[in-house]
């Protein structure tokens, strides 16, 4: 059988290394070098698994287009995967003795996860028994002298049951035999075996009713007697299967030599990449006397800038290289703002790093090449370094009168969707209100003023002023205090940083057709103005909507006119004595329109705290109050478990919590309380 | 009288933490601008640990709604009873429950609130029950006083202030109210319309003439220049219910803020997001809780709950299956490749490394401010 494509292809032993000729000559040393040369071994960034393995065909092997994706990826949770596939030592394969334990093997060509590949899960034995042959590059239980013959065809009955569908199908001109040999061609290139019918799903060209067939076949097969389609296949077709797994099982085959070929566990990040500029930057400052052992995104992107600028990232949104350093646990994230610093593991690697690069740079970081020009004192230069810091990452946006205009911004989700929507947009090109649409993380309507003559005509600075629009047509309003939105978007408007909150309703025709009495509207509508502090407005359509967004719009025009105004960073309230009433002026200190969105996004990143206090209240009878005093107590569940861990008996644990003092009337937890908490996270069986 | 109080609060509100003989007065107290003033007495009592709890306990049952509306009066000017209309006003404050008293205010045709203090007063433990005057007025106008205040503001370039309508030293959250100013303009129109031409000099000053786009031009400046807003009504029956849902919310108002001073920065679902009891001793339901408790990381479904939840069964096994493995990588994949079960045919998946990563660092982190996400 022919096998143009596959992956397995490239990694056949058959180039003359392998050749038993050869092999006679070569000392077991040698040899064992040789082994691993066919291909190279790199870590490959599955994230799942600090053990996949990649591979790239050497030059002179039968190639294929790019890298070669099939890929080894242990399959972690299995007891059975103990030693030479355990510990940091890079990608290990398991040897043929584990093979109680099952694999993740990527293979292109499937349907996928991700564009190119897909991820099998298959007990080892199995991959050894291909690999035996296939993957021999590297663990290679072979004896040199003997070539292993190719499994031709991992999957024979399927592949026979197929070819009698087409052939069938052929024979009666229908058009299926079409469905059936592309199924085939596909399942001729998958190099693995296959369990069922059901688990083919996973290769191009196998829908639902294809695996049906092959299910009901299988079983049909199977019921008059036929073998388990895997471990032994019809002896015409694979010979090989029938004595391998056998000779598996016994083979005394070292647990393979590692390749220590810049192992996954040995991540060594590229040099001029930017992982390893943050790396070195972050041991800089941990080395610092002065320094306070983090830095902010904003300390890094400058200093970055500085050192190494082509590793700087294109936009500030997004930067991957703290992504992946982050998903390595090499460095971690504290606090908001952000502050990046090492974990102990980046502080090892960081360390080797800076040891291999140039030894300048061992010294407080301040090595010449970098700051030549700077004085010879590193602190002096460090202390320099921060003053300047402050200016350049916070450049604050001044716009004097006339340099702005004031734009409504709409949120992309009022100008989609329903056929009303874009009649909004329609009205205010009507009404000749300048506006822009954007995704707005919360509200529907904010203004922003945005420079007229930009000194960077790609990104002109824009502040947003300090109004916030949230539309609701009564019919959503009623179905958002059903399902719990209202509360949380409130929530969410009154922590934006914007002060002067609007509440649009639209009432759209009548009322009678609600899911709610009127009153209770009337009410949720006047406790948002009263106890929340909006500013309710209603009209009657979207229409009027849309006109009194652009009365707004010229109001806001006219409010700000002849005002300077400035930037200020988040977290910062602009006006010290918001709702202490009407001022006469605006205010003049904003946030800039990103750092309003960026603050605005709905499911930041959570903090240990928050998700542990949230965990608590999961429990009945826990409400926030409660777990506030918890997690004021016992901050991450780590501290929780080792204060109970430090009980001398369950007794204690049950009690342990009892007398934690709640909420301002400072009530103790209660008994009942401090038991169930107990059961929860004390009980070493599954819980009921 | 009121330098105790307010000093026994101030210091309360320092004195966190400050190790007391018999117990540490650690409640929050919330940061309402208006202090109370307590009785002497109430001073007094604090003194005992016991007593004292008891009067919070207390101070809290009377921030409650139900109880608040009861300590809730409506003040109503009377210059508002002289419409005949008002009575439907009135009869609506009477079936809501709340004390309204007749009293002149200031200005003329207004309406007020204020709390009825209670005896003994807990102010002392909790201020917000003391705070006697609301900040809310609510300004009755006839349409032609509303629209000739209309046409002076439109008139008036840029400010607003002083604005029409109220004396400068008003409290600070005002609404005004106009009933009928709608069938006012539209009974107007035909005449303006009639009178186009041979318009007058002499009539002018003594007619206004506002149309709907300048009222609502002028609605729009009171909004962002005074932030006043403007209550339109049919009715003196839709006055009533307005007024009476703001007293509604005003009632509660102390106790909704005292309760949102105290939560998270984030936004809990309801006042406990559990839904089934425990049932008995044996723990029974804990399970679910535990499910839950996976479900509270961002981005997780109930599927991939399920499968974390089948595999360890209980925080503590996971917890030690966490300890069991050797390496730091092992850990941080400890949940990556449990399957997740397929849910309506589509292609079954595993949890995936980036939620393992994350509960991995929950349980193992000593950082309470660690942030969880990869992304922002």
């Amino acid at each position: 059988m022919s096998l143009p494509q596959i992956c397995l292809h490239s990694l056949v032993p058959r180039a003359p290394l392998f050749d038993s000729s050869h092999a006679q000559d070569l000392s077991p040393a040698f040899s064992a070098r040789m082994r691993l040369k066919p291909t190279v071994l790199e870590t490959f960034e599955q994230p799942s698994s600090g053990y996949s393995v990649k591979h790239r065909p050497q030059p002179g092997l039968p190639s294929h287009r790019g890298r070669c994706p099939l890929s080894c990826n242990l399959y972690k949770d299995d007891p059975a995967l103990e030693s030479g596939v355990r510990g940091r030592g890079g990608p290990r394969l398991p040897g043929p003795g584990c093979c109680a334990s099952e694999m993740l093997v990527l293979v292109r060509g499937a349907k996928c996860l991700s564009p190119d590949f897909t991820t099998v899960r298959v007990p080892v034995r199995q991959v050894w028994g291909i690999r035996g042959s296939a993957l021999g590059f590297m663990a290679a239980p072979v004896r040199l002298g003997r070539k292993r013959p190719l499994p031709v065809c991992p999957n024979p009955l399927f592949v026979r049951w197929l070819t009698e569908w087409r052939d069938e199908a052929a024979s009666r001109g229908r058009r299926t035999r079409f469905v059936f040999q592309k199924a085939l061609r596909s399942l001729r290139r998958y190099p693995l075996p296959l369990r069922s019918g059901k688990e083919a799903k996973i290769l191009q060209h196998f829908g639902d009713g294809l695996c049906r067939m092959l299910d009901e076949r299988l079983q049909q097969h199977q019921a008059s007697g036929g073998d388990r389609v895997l471990d032994s296949a019809p002896e015409e077709k694979c010979p090989a299967q029938e004595e391998q797994p056998a000779e598996i099982q016994d083979s005394s085959v070292p647990v393979p030599a590692q390749p220590q070929v810049g192992g996954s566990g040995s991540y060594w990040p590229a040099r001029h990449s930017g992982a390893r500029a943050v790396l070195l930057l972050l041991y800089q400052e941990h080395l610092n006397p002065n320094g306070h052992d983090f830095l902010t995104k904003e300390e890094l992107l400058q200093r970055c800038a500085q050192k190494a600028p082509r590793v700087v990232p294109g936009s500030t949104q997004s930067w991957p290289a703290l992504r992946s350093l982050l998903h390595r646990n090499l460095i971690l994230r504290t606090h908001r703002p952000a502050r990046y610093s090492l974990t102990l593991e980046g502080l090892e690697l960081a360390q080797k790093l800076a040891e291999s690069e140039s030894p300048s740079l061992l010294n407080v970081g301040t090595g010449p090449e970098h700051h030549g020009e700077e004085p010879a004192a590193p602190e002096a230069a460090s202390a320099q370094l921060g003053a300047s810091e402050e200016e350049f990452q916070q450049p604050p946006l001044e716009l004097g009168p006339g340099e702005y205009r004031v734009l409504l911004c709409v949120d992309i989700g009022e100008t989609r969707g329903a056929r009303n929507r874009t009649e909004l947009l329609r009205e205010l090109q009507r009404l000749h209100v300048t506006h822009t649409v954007r995704k707005l993380h919360v509200g529907d309507f904010v203004w922003v003023a945005q420079e007229t003559r930009p000194r960077n005509p790609a990104k002109p600075g824009e502040l947003v002023l300090n109004h916030i629009v949230e539309r609701k047509r009564l019919d959503d309003l009623c179905s958002s205090i059903i399902d719990g939105r209202f509360r949380e978007q409130k929530f969410r408007l009154k922590r934006c940083g914007l002060e002067r909150r609007i509440y649009l309703v639209e009432e759209q025709g009548s009322v009678h057709n609600l899911s709610l009495p009127e009153s209770t509207l009337l009410q949720a509508v006047t406790n948002t103005q009263v106890i929340d502090g909006f500013f309710v407005k209603r009209t009657a359509d979207i229409k009027e909507s849309a006109a009194y967004l652009a009365l707004l719009t010229r109001g806001l025009q006219r409010l700000y006119q002849g005002h300077t105004l400035r930037s200020r960073p988040w977290g910062i309230p602009g006006d010290p004595e918001s709702g202490a009433g009407p001022s006469p002026n605006p205010l003049c200190s904003l946030l800039t329109f990103s750092d309003f969105n960026a603050g605005a996004i709905k499911n930041k990143a959570q903090s240990v705290r928050e998700v542990f206090a949230r965990q608590l209240m999961q429990v009945r009878g826990i409400s926030g109050e409660k777990a506030a005093a918890l997690v004021d107590r016992y901050s991450t569940p780590a501290s929780l478990l080792a204060a109970y861990d430090a009980c001398a008996s369950p007794k204690e644990q049950e009690t342990l919590l009892s007398t934690i003092k709640c909420g301002r009337l400072q009530r103790n937890l209660g008994p009942a309380l401090s038991r169930t908490l107990a059961q929860l996270y004390c009980t070493c069986s599954p819980l009921t | 009288m009121a330098p105790a109080g307010c000093g026994r609060a101030a210091g309360s509100r320092r004195g966190r933490g400050r190790s007391r003989p018999r117990r540490p007065p650690t409640w929050e107290i919330s940061d309402s601008d208006t202090e109370a003033p307590a009785g002497a007495e109430a001073a007094e009592q604090a003194r005992d640990p016991a007593a004292e709890r008891g009067a919070a306990a207390e101070a809290l049952r009377l921030l409650r709604p139900e109880q608040a509306l009861r300590r809730l009066a409506v003040r109503v000017d009377p210059a508002i009873l002289e419409d005949a209309g008002a009575d439907v006003l009135m009869e609506a404050l009477e079936g809501l429950g709340c004390e309204h008293r007749i009293e002149p205010q200031r200005p003329a045709r207004s309406l007020q609130w204020s709390r009825v203090r209670p005896d003994p007063c807990p102010c002392s433990v909790l201020p917000e029950v003391g705070t006697a005057e609301e900040q809310e007025l609510l300004l009755l106008l006839e349409p032609e006083e509303f629209l000739r205040g209309v046409a002076q503001l439109i008139q008036g370039s840029g400010q607003v202030c002083p604005l029409p309508w109220f004396p400068p030293e008003v409290p600070s959250c005002r609404h005004l109210a106009v009933i009928g100013l709608d069938a006012y303009l539209w009974s107007r129109q035909p005449i303006t319309q009639g009178t186009q031409q041979p318009e007058s000099p002499e009539e002018a000053p003594a007619e206004v003439t506002v149309n709907w786009p300048e009222v609502e031009e002028a609605l729009v400046r009171l909004q962002l220049w005074a932030n006043v807003d403007v209550l339109l009504v049919a009715s003196w029956q839709e006055l009533s219910q307005h007024v009476c849902a703001v007293t509604k919310a005003l009632a509660q108002r102390p106790f909704k803020q005292s309760q949102e001073s105290q939560a998270f920065n984030f936004c809990t679902a309801g006042r406990w997001a559990a839904g089934k009891p425990l049932t008995g001793d044996n723990g029974a339901g804990l399970r679910r809780a535990w499910w839950r408790q996976i479900r509270q990381f961002n981005r997780v479904s109930p599927a991939v709950a399920d499968a974390v939840v089948t595999a360890f069964p209980s925080p503590r096994l996971l917890q030690q299956a966490l300890a069991a493995c050797s390496s730091e990588q092992e850990r941080r994949g400890i949940l990556a490749d449990l399957p997740v079960k397929a849910t309506d045919g589509r292609r079954p998946r595993r949890v995936g490394p980036d939620l393992s990563r994350r509960v991995y660092l929950f349980l193992t982190t000593t950082n309470p401010d660690l942030l969880l996400d990869l992304g922002s």
